[in-house]
């Protein structure tokens, strides 16, 4: 902290309560909560209004408890630490140290926009979820209370660095949110949504399966009683246009919540704060401090390359959140030219030196172990083809070596690390590569470890373990390096993570 | 890559130590009674199987052969192989800590990484005089790393060395 000094300028102090629209907006979100399901059970089980009166009297415990929480919130912003206080009967006061502060985040949904409030929360590394949350205040309040917290932190910013108009690093177009949605692996929870909205439809609808069963069964019937030579090619016809049709929903949903939780994506630097804005309906703001950025994570996949296209993604000590996902938190970037990515590192590590690295090669050996995996693989598949169809054509699987051998080589080349000026920098992946850059001096531990095959070939991996992992993919790590090798990247490692000093 | 320099201070001074080796006779122990469980789940399945179906010889068989086995490299030879493959090594910079026999690793924690010590004694371990080291680290998987089977004076003076060592870098 800096100690007080009379010609030092003083962020003038910030306190106050929560916004008076604050139950409103609270009413509003409970509102929307129950009124799908009313309506819903009231449109199909019209006697049942007896219990949703029950129900709604449930409600109003929420509603006290609110009431309670807005008129006794008190918020201030002390020399070193954010003192929040709520509660009548049971009162509670916390004390957030300001240096402690790993990200303060603005959220503001579609009617917060509109009645020009916003959420704060308030996040430090201890815990699963904000340290505090302000719901609501307004948004001139919320930026204010923002400069006081992440200003007044204490480290040497310099006197001016408020006055300092943020410098914008990057913006993510619509036509790049397009590409990255339909590049996107989001596929999987499409089939969660779908899941549960056939589960919902089944509460409300009892016995859904055997009446949309029957349905079809009967719809079946009718339409192929004139065609029986027919029925198994239609059916399949059918499946396949089914499965056609899912996946291309899929893509659709994909990018359209893609675009809706990206839009606008801004990247900037306040200081030393790399500020995160984005979103169409629900507008967020997430602060990350630079110096808290643990391991950096740049993703291609398959698809994304094709494009020139990758995902950036940064870990702090906060660790993993809940719903960070779906609120777009767990990336830095979400979609980013790929030769971009190059002058944005020096942003976000500062002591990042402006050459690239000089990658170094695994072991050679490790060509061959692949190589000779695939061959053991591809003449047992062949083997079992030549049992099944009982011709020898099967082992014509065998010929597939030579690429498999061509493939090991490709990634042979791609995987590498780097070590030098305080980073190390690895690299793994043919098809879809990564690349991880870590500050040496925030290596918590550092692991070699060998399985039986990789000692009879003289090989190792290497793991380096940080703090916070949770977006980067399983942290940085090295395979296949030359045992020695390994050994003496290990001990390197170690020793110079050792002279550094870790900063929080 | 670069040049391994070494320190001034020295670091190349320290060597592997051993455990104690009273942590066979516990690792026995431990090994008796996990491979007995082990041993009477097989026995009771291969029992099963042959009231189930008295000709089934050969399965019944195979669940005692099994279970033997497993009781056998639980208590004759996993415990003795472990004891070989584990050391640890205190040096002015690094803590490192070998273990396994099939799957080898080492761990490398950088002391001023070190958050706290503990030092932990089960009831068995209390019973042959030993106790493990446990060093936290701000770290996501291997945020503990153990060093098993110290004797009491050994761990403490470890202990006392670790946390000397330990800077003021909080999280």
């Amino acid at each position: 902290m800096t100690p007080s000094d009379p010609g030092a300028r003083r962020p003038p102090e910030v306190a106050g309560r929560l916004h008076p629209l604050t139950l409103l907006v609270f009413a509003w979100d409970v509102l929307k909560r129950v009124l799908i399901p009313a309506v819903v059970i009231l449109a199909f089980r019209p006697g049942e209004t007896g219990l949703l009166i029950v129900w709604s009297l449930f409600l109003i415990p929420a509603f006290v408890a609110a009431t309670v929480r807005y008129v006794s919130f008190r918020y201030r912003v002390d020399p070193g630490e954010l003192v929040v206080r709520q509660g009548v009967v049971q009162r509670t006061e916390r004390h957030v140290r300001l240096d402690r502060v790993q990200d303060l985040r603005m959220e503001q949904r579609l009617l917060h926009r509109l009645l020009g409030v916003a959420t704060v929360h308030v996040e430090t590394a201890a815990g699963e979820g904000p340290e505090a949350s302000l719901a609501v205040l307004s948004v001139r309040e919320a930026r204010r209370l923002r400069e006081a917290v992440l200003g007044g932190r204490g480290e040497a910013l310099g006197d001016d660095a408020g006055a300092e108009r943020p410098q914008v690093l990057a913006r993510v177009g619509a036509r790049e949110l397009l590409l990255g949605g339909l590049t996107a692996t989001r596929l999987a929870s499409v089939f969660v949504v779908l899941g549960g909205v056939l589960a919902f439809a089944e509460d409300v609808v009892p016995d859904l399966h055997e009446r949309a069963a029957r349905a079809l069964g009967a719809a079946m019937q009718q339409g192929t009683d004139g065609l029986p030579e027919t029925t198994a090619a239609a059916a399949l016809g059918a499946g396949a246009l089914l499965a056609l049709g899912l996946v291309v929903a899929a893509a659709v949903i994909s990018v359209i919540s893609q675009l809706v939780l990206f839009h606008g994506f801004r990247l900037s630097l306040d200081g030393d704060d790399l500020r995160r804005t984005y979103g169409l309906f629900t507008r967020r703001s997430s602060s990350l401090p630079r110096r808290r950025v643990q391991v950096l994570a740049i993703q291609e996949s398959l698809a994304r390359r094709l494009f020139g296209l990758a995902v950036v993604r940064a870990d702090s000590a906060a660790g993993r959140e809940r719903k960070a996902r779906s609120s777009g938190r767990d990336v830095l970037l979400p979609v980013v030219r790929r030769r971009r990515v190059a002058a944005l590192l020096p942003h976000v590590f500062p002591d990042l030196p402006a050459a690239s690295p000089t990658w170094h090669r695994v072991s050679p050996r490790a060509v061959r172990r692949a190589t000779v995996r695939a061959a053991l693989l591809l003449a047992l598949a062949a083997a079992g083809l030549s049992a099944a169809t009982g011709s020898p054509w099967g082992l014509v699987i065998l010929a597939l070596v030579v690429p498999a051998h061509v493939a090991a080589r490709i990634q042979h080349r791609h995987l590498g690390f780097a070590l030098g000026d305080g980073f190390l920098w690895t690299r793994r992946g043919w098809l879809s590569r990564v690349t991880h850059v870590v500050p040496v001096r925030n290596v918590q531990a550092v692991v070699t470890w060998t399985t039986p095959f990789d000692r009879r070939l003289g090989l190792a991996r290497l793991v380096v373990d940080t703090a916070g992992q949770a977006y980067t993919g399983g942290g940085p790590r090295i395979a296949d390096l030359e045992a020695e090798d390994a050994r003496r990247l290990a001990d390197e490692l170690a020793r110079e993570a050792s002279r550094l000093r870790y900063l929080t | 890559m670069r040049g391994t320099e070494r320190e001034p201070d020295g670091s190349t001074g320290a060597t592997f130590e051993r455990l104690d080796p009273r942590v066979v006779g516990l690792w026995r122990l431990q090994g008796c009674l996990t491979g007995g469980v082990l041993f009477g789940a097989c026995v009771l399945g291969g029992i099963w199987t042959w009231l189930s179906d008295p000709a089934a010889h050969a399965l019944g068989l195979g669940f005692f052969v099994v279970g033997a086995f497993a009781f056998l490299v639980l208590t004759a030879w996993l415990p003795s192989r472990s004891f070989r493959a584990t050391s640890y090594r205190v040096d002015d910079r690094v803590l490192e800590v070998r273990s396994g026999v099939v799957f080898r690793v080492s761990q490398l924690v950088p002391l001023t990484r070190l958050q706290h010590v503990d030092l932990r004694s089960g009831p068995l371990e209390r019973g042959f005089g030993l106790s493990s080291l446990i060093v936290h680290t701000a770290g996501t998987h291997q945020a503990s790393v153990t060093v098993p089977g110290l004797a009491r004076g050994t761990a403490a003076a470890l202990r006392d060395r670790l946390v000397e060592a330990v800077g003021d870098d909080a999280v």
